[in-house]
């Protein structure tokens, strides 16, 4: 069977998520992504008032610089996730996206088998633990 | 009587082709017939209706009902759904911020190097010294010396975090120990002349591959590319800024690649 409509040249099909601005966090702004998670979302004491906003934009610099270094010690590490309904499995950590909403994790130990690669909701975990 | 009939045929003919719309005199009169049929037909449908209303207003109602029950499922819809919608809202997991999500900054800048108790979802309980919240996430990172000498990290979930009570302030020494858990070792350090000849060597490299630099800074010490991104000495794919990845990502791949040439 052949179609009717068969293509001579094969179009080749470019699909690039969109590139960050530099007032975005890396979303299409938008995307209900970006809505729930843009500028707007973030909580603030000090709208207006430059030095309030310059003290709480330095302490969240040096509380979020902590966490992603967390998140760099941890990679390649053997993690233990608590799930919801008392669910806990361990995993080796290999990457988080940047607003933390998904774990990239291999070799996931399910109570089916070992799973080779896995994205893991962060929604879905309660508190993960490994050692340093 | 043939002719009588013959005749009186052809005046039928002759009128009705009168009658016919092109010819204006004619059309009048029935037009004004017409209306005036429609009219009483009208009238007439109205005053039975209305007869029958009055003799009992119940049974037309009783009738509709019947007639289109769907008609109540759709309303009871229309009662519902401004309630669904609520429910829906306020089930979607980014939507309900709680407590502990909504505070700021330097609220949770007060939790670090304290020793907490945190209560999480489904009962949990956690206890360790914090390490940090991250402002995106509300994620707690909480730090625990563990018997064999080694630290065990565990973060809590931001959305799972229901209360968190300070149990202990920490002191010099653990604010020490925690302060430079993650931090990367110390860098060799580099004279001024050694990170001038760096600076100048790599700026004519990246202006060799037609990428615009600037030198920046109170030392001129910061090379500034294209305005967006920055590399502070010793001008390593680790020092360079930005705000934008995908340039970010782009100069540290060329930065490598002169670390790369030079050894």
């Amino acid at each position: 069977w052949q179609s009717p409509f068969k293509m001579k040249v094969p179009v080749a099909v470019i699909r690039l998520p969109r590139g960050p601005d530099g007032s975005s966090r890396g979303f299409d702004p938008n995307s209900l992504r970006f809505q729930e998670l843009g500028p707007a979302s973030l909580s603030s004491m000090g709208r207006g008032n430059t030095a309030d906003l310059e003290l709480e934009q330095q302490s969240r610099v040096t509380l979020r610089e902590r966490y992603l270094r967390s998140l760099l010690a941890m990679a390649g590490r053997p993690v233990h996730f608590t799930m919801h309904e008392r669910v806990s499995i361990t995993a080796l950590f290999r990457a988080s996206d940047i607003d933390i909403l998904n774990f990239q994790v291999s070799e996931l130990q399910t109570p089916l088998g070992i799973q080779r690669e896995a994205l893991l909701r962060c929604s879905d975990i309660i508190a993960y633990s490994f050692e340093l | 009587m043939r002719d009588a009939s013959h005749k009186d045929g052809k005046n039928i003919l002759k009128n009705t082709i009168r009658a016919s719309p092109w010819q204006h005199p004619c059309r009048q009169p029935i037009l004004s017939h017409q209306k005036q049929f429609l009219k009483l037909l009208l009238t007439q449908k109205n005053d039975h209706t209305a007869r029958k209303s009055h003799s009992n207003p119940v049974i037309p109602a009783i009738k509709a009902f019947n007639n289109n029950k769907n008609c109540v499922i759709i309303i009871i819809i229309i009662l519902a759904l401004p309630f669904l919608l609520v429910t829906f809202t306020f089930s979607l997991p980014l939507g309900n911020m709680t407590k502990w999500q909504k505070k700021t900054p330097l609220e949770w800048l007060d939790y670090v190097n304290k020793e907490v108790k945190v209560h999480a979802e489904e009962r949990h309980e956690y206890k360790g010294w914090v390490l940090t919240v991250d402002p995106v996430s509300a994620n707690i990172l909480l730090a625990n010396l563990s018997e064999n000498g080694k630290m065990s990290i565990l973060a809590i979930l931001g959305h799972a975090v229901q209360d968190v009570e300070i149990v202990a302030e920490a002191d010099d020494e653990m604010k020490e120990k925690l302060a430079h858990l993650f931090m990367p070792e110390k860098s060799p350090t580099y004279s001024h002349e050694e990170l001038d000849q760096k600076k100048n060597s790599l700026k004519s490299w990246l202006e060799k591959n037609h990428i615009p630099v600037e030198e920046q800074g109170e030392l001129q010490s910061t090379l500034c590319v294209a305005g967006v991104l920055t590399i502070n000495p010793p001008y390593g794919p680790k020092d360079c800024n930005s705000s934008n990845e995908i340039i970010l990502s782009r100069v540290q791949q060329l930065v490598e690649s002169y670390l790369a040439l030079q050894q």
